[in-house]
């Protein structure tokens, strides 16, 4: 037997320690961000607070009753900061963080890095289930439960539309979702119109124009549970999905039992969604974009991803919220902010993916 | 005997030959300017919008071939019994053509809303069925809307007396509201929906019952108003310009807001100053826009200024009822418009 | 044919497949594989070389007969094309799947194993590197290494050869020879050439038209004869300085004339 030559020499294994250096810092510089974007969102609003107020609001809240300081701010202060914007920031936060992390998972899940849980039709879905729950007068419970049926429909319902053709390419997937999205506004249309226009129909109409303006400590309630516990076993899962990015017959030759992963990862991804839905409308792109911008910060390998994609999510939302909120007097919907950026971004990131031929097909 | 009874026979054919010849059409201005001809004997009238529905109810309530607004068992107790048996027929959008044609109305009345096109009263005009247009948009033009449908239905008498009591109502209120001083003029906020982040601006008739009513809209309108001069804001916002009363369009908005963490910092609800109408037999102020709203402008007046704007409910709002609908109004339908 | 043998690798008890009633793609394999053997198995395209391995792999059901694998299986493919951008070494620890629980992340020990795996087919440099940087041949090392991280004690190949250069076949070849000769895996690949089949093989399996086929151990299955109702096309086999090797032969101009049929 020859030896034969080494093969590539221009690798160092030096280069491979310094990108996992700096990979390795990102997610924590993330989290240090983040937590830095919350404490300056709670500073930021129409209502002027002076910045040491915050400080010593927040404070407060951290220690029990007996250690506060004193309060000299107004009541009014005071409810500006903890009643309308802390509930408000929590929300987008723990919504970006969602969408981050649904977004990625159904990214590596359906091996296309140009889907979106709103473009695979899973808001949209979502949407439906929440206001058949209205309309049937389903009870407060009915409504998550309801909205987390519409996602996982939409979801099974994209999948298998893409199925059909051969391949399953990045074009396939977003013309299922595009069907899927036209199936569900049609849901909408018709829900609407059997809706009494007095009592019902204002509730229903809402659902479909994302906005955090609503935000109440309840409803942050409703969402962090979901997120909260969907994003952790998705996380717990971050490697499984470089697996099932490899595809079925691959990664079934490798171990995986990837019907049932696929199952679950469905099931997790429209629980987020239907939460995030449910107490906020619908937020579109954000779940698209996010896992771009951070598979720029951190790479594709998801056990990295993942948490990066979460902490962006959380980031992005939160500023596109202060914005919508500071910006002009009358408050933008979040939904038209996302799109403002999202459409741009995927336009280019799909004329990229063609230029480079990374669609597979 | 025999001739006497030729004589009558004949007699009633005659008249029923001039009847006949009385079903003749007439030319009659409508309120947007058009010449249209009606049937100079009117009996059956369909209605396609809300408010010259209401309209009607009060005017000639027998004449009306159905309501366009669903009505249940709390409305209907509050309506007369001419208006207790109408049908629902549903409005412009919900009608079916065809079942509007088997119904076989002499006209159509159409709410001509500023700035749309009359495209629907054309499409009636095509399927033959002489549509007139009513201006019922801001309130000052409902005792012209009420005199133009007496004219049309032959009710001119009774037409004339519902118009000079919107009028004169309109008038003592103004009266009592002019001693009010610019400086003391409370700051409305209108909450339209029910998250109570949509509001109307100044000046859009829809919520004019909050300027009608003495108050001053704090939601400035940056556009030409309209049907729909809708803005959004958002509680922060609410914080700053801190209004002295929240004018909630229903009683559900309003239990939403009461209960809502968020609304309760504003000084206006801690104060107990969130206020909604009365919403039997409809709503008082909009959606739909009536009569009712001359009862709304009233009553919210004498929320803002309980001092200079008296409102009797035992009294005013009976008299109310009884002009327009010969309705006596129990206790019992009383303690039912205020809950 | 060969006996079944109770310490094979893969046992196949009369297997068969049909894709629709009445359409078989193949019928009554009856035969098992040695453990530690190399086996080619060739046979045109559509004739069912991938369908055959992936009944052995488990993913398709047999129509009839069964498969018996006494041990654990990993498969090399012959396209790969991924959607995202991993690096050589987070490809290689994919292959520790089944060591990892459904919950857990890879480890040290993962890592370890992955970067020896690199190391003995002579890749550890391009650890870092992401995957689509590679050529062709380093990709198919790099799967293969991947195979040798889930330490299956059976290797399945799909056309290790068949993209790849000149230089890059030797290697792949050298590769697997050492890793049956060395660790004592087994190994089935499917081929194009009986020249590597004839190379490296100790058995092989013909899938012959007409839903036949002849296994046994290469040098005597390669023949002539059987080759030329394999492929349709006179082969010759000839020994010549130590070398044996086989081909399509082409005359050289003027040379004596064999009547060959078409």
């Amino acid at each position: 037997m020859t030896t034969l030559p080494d093969c590539g020499a221009d690798a160092m294994p030096l280069r491979l320690a310094r990108i996992r250096t700096g990979e390795r810092l990102a997610v924590p510089a993330l989290l240090l961000l983040l937590l830095l974007a919350v404490l300056g969102s709670l500073c930021i609003g129409i209502y002027p607070v002076p910045l040491t107020d915050v400080g010593k609001m927040l404070l407060g809240l951290s220690l029990p009753e007996s250690l506060r300081p004193a309060t000299h701010w107004s009541a009014a202060e005071q409810a500006a900061v903890l009643v309308i914007r802390l509930p408000r920031v929590l929300m987008a936060v723990l919504a970006g963080a969602g969408l981050g992390l649904a977004g990625t998972s159904l990214q590596g899940m359906m091996r296309n890095p140009l889907v979106g849980p709103d473009l695979v039709g899973a808001s949209s879905g979502a949407a439906c289930g929440g206001m058949l729950a209205i309309l049937l007068d389903w009870p407060s419970w009915g409504l998550l439960a309801g909205a987390f049926a519409g996602g996982f429909i939409a979801l099974l319902a994209a999948w298998l539309l893409s199925r059909l053709s051969r391949g399953g390419g990045a074009l396939q997937m977003i013309l299922a979702g595009i069907v899927v999205s036209a199936l569900f506004s049609a849901l909408h249309g018709m829900i609407q119109y059997c809706a009494d226009p007095e009592s019902k129909l204002p509730s229903l109409v809402y659902w479909l124009i994302g906005s955090f303006a609503g935000a109440t400590a309840a409803k942050v309630n409703v969402l962090a549970l979901p997120v909260l516990a969907g994003g952790a076993v998705l996380l717990l899962l971050r490697w499984r999905l470089n697996l099932l990015s490899l595809g079925d017959l691959d990664a079934e030759a490798l171990g995986l039992r990837t019907s049932g992963l696929r199952w679950l990862i469905v099931a997790l991804v429209a629980l987020i969604v239907a939460a995030q839905v449910a107490v906020s409308g619908i937020v579109g792109w954000a779940g698209l974009i996010v896992p771009h911008f951070a598979r720029m910060l951190v790479g594709p390998d998801h056990r990295r991803l993942l948490p990066a994609a979460g902490l962006t999510g959380a980031i992005f939302l939160l500023a596109m919220d202060d914005i919508s909120r500071t910006l002009l007097p009358q408050e933008v919907p979040i939904g038209i902010l996302t799109a403002g950026i999202g459409t741009p971004v995927f336009a280019y990131l799909y004329w990229r993916s063609q230029a480079r031929g990374w669609s597979h097909d | 005997m025999v001739c006497q009874r030729l004589g009558i026979l004949l007699l009633c054919l005659a008249l029923l030959a001039t009847g006949r010849g009385q079903a003749q059409a007439r030319e009659i201005t409508d309120m947007a300017g058009r010449r249209v001809d009606v049937p100079d004997v009117i009996r059956r009238v369909y209605v396609a919008h809300d408010p010259p529905a209401l309209f009607l109810t009060a005017l000639a309530p027998d004449l009306m071939v159905g309501t366009p607004f669903p009505r249940n068992a709390a409305t209907n107790a509050l309506f007369p019994p001419a208006v207790r048996r109408l049908p629902v027929v549903g409005g412009s959008t919900r009608v079916n053509p065809e079942a509007l044609l088997s119904m076989q109305v002499d006209v159509a009345v159409v709410w001509n809303i500023r700035g749309q096109p009359d495209l629907y009263a054309e499409q009636l005009r095509a399927m033959g069925i002489p549509t007139v247009m009513v201006d019922a948009s801001p309130f000052s033009h409902y005792p012209e809307a009420f005199r133009f449908l007496g004219r049309l239905l032959h009710r001119e008498e009774r037409a004339e007396r519902l118009a000079q009591a919107l009028e004169e109502g309109k008038a003592r209120l103004d009266t009592q509201l002019a001693t009010i001083p610019p400086e003391r003029q409370i700051r409305v906020y209108y909450a339209d929906s029910l998250d109570g982040l949509k509001s109307q601006c100044t000046g859009a008739f829809r919520g004019e019952t909050v300027e009608l009513a003495g108050g001053i809209n704090v939601m400035p309108c940056s556009g030409p108003d309209g049907m729909t001069a809708s803005v959004s804001t958002n509680l922060e916002t609410l914080l700053k310009i801190d209004p002295d009363v929240v004018f909630a369009r229903t009683h559900a908005i309003a239990a939403a807001l009461s209960q809502t963490p968020g609304w309760q910092a504003l000084r206006a609800v801690r104060q107990g100053r969130l206020y909604a109408p009365p919403e039997l037999p409809v709503n008082w102020v909009e959606r739909p826009h009536s009569q009712f709203k001359l009862l709304a402008m009233q009553w919210l007046a004498n929320k803002l200024y309980p001092d200079q704007v008296p409102f009797d409910q035992a009294r005013d709002v009976r008299d109310f009822f009884r002009l327009f609908y010969n309705m006596e109004l129990s206790d019992d339908d009383l303690a039912r418009l205020r809950s | 044919m060969t006996d079944m043998n109770p310490t094979a690798a893969i046992s196949l008890l009369d297997l068969g497949y049909a894709f629709r009633p009445g359409q078989w793609v193949l019928r009554h394999y009856h035969l098992s594989f040695g453990t530690g053997r190399i086996i080619a198995i060739l046979g045109p395209n559509g004739r069912g070389k991938t369908t055959l391995l992936r009944l052995l792999l488990g993913g398709l059901r047999p129509s009839e007969g069964t498969v018996h694998s006494s041990q654990r299986a990993a498969f090399v493919p012959q396209l790969f094309q991924v959607a995202f951008d991993y690096s050589v070494l987070d490809m290689v620890i994919m292959g520790r799947a089944r060591r990892i629980s459904l919950f857990r992340q890879p480890g040290p020990a993962d890592r370890e194993a992955a970067m020896e795996a690199l190391d003995r087919l002579g890749l550890a440099a391009l650890a870092g590197k992401p995957f689509h940087e590679l050529s062709g041949g380093q990709r198919q090392l790099v799967i293969l290494a991947r195979a040798l991280v889930s330490q299956a004690s059976v290797l399945i190949l799909d056309e290790p050869t068949s993209a790849l250069d000149i230089r890059h076949q030797a290697l792949v070849l050298d590769q697997i020879e050492r890793l049956a000769r060395e660790q004592g895996l087994t190994v089935l690949f499917t081929t194009h050439s009986p020249q590597h089949a004839l190379d490296i093989a100790d058995d092989a399996l013909l899938m012959l038209p007409n839903n036949r086929h002849t296994y046994g151990p290469a040098s005597d299955i390669l023949n002539e004869d059987n080759l030329h109702a394999l492929y349709g096309v006179p082969l010759r086999r000839v020994y010549a300085e130590g070398i044996e090797a086989i081909c399509v032969p082409r005359l050289l101009p003027g040379a004596a004339n064999h009547a060959v049929s078409p």
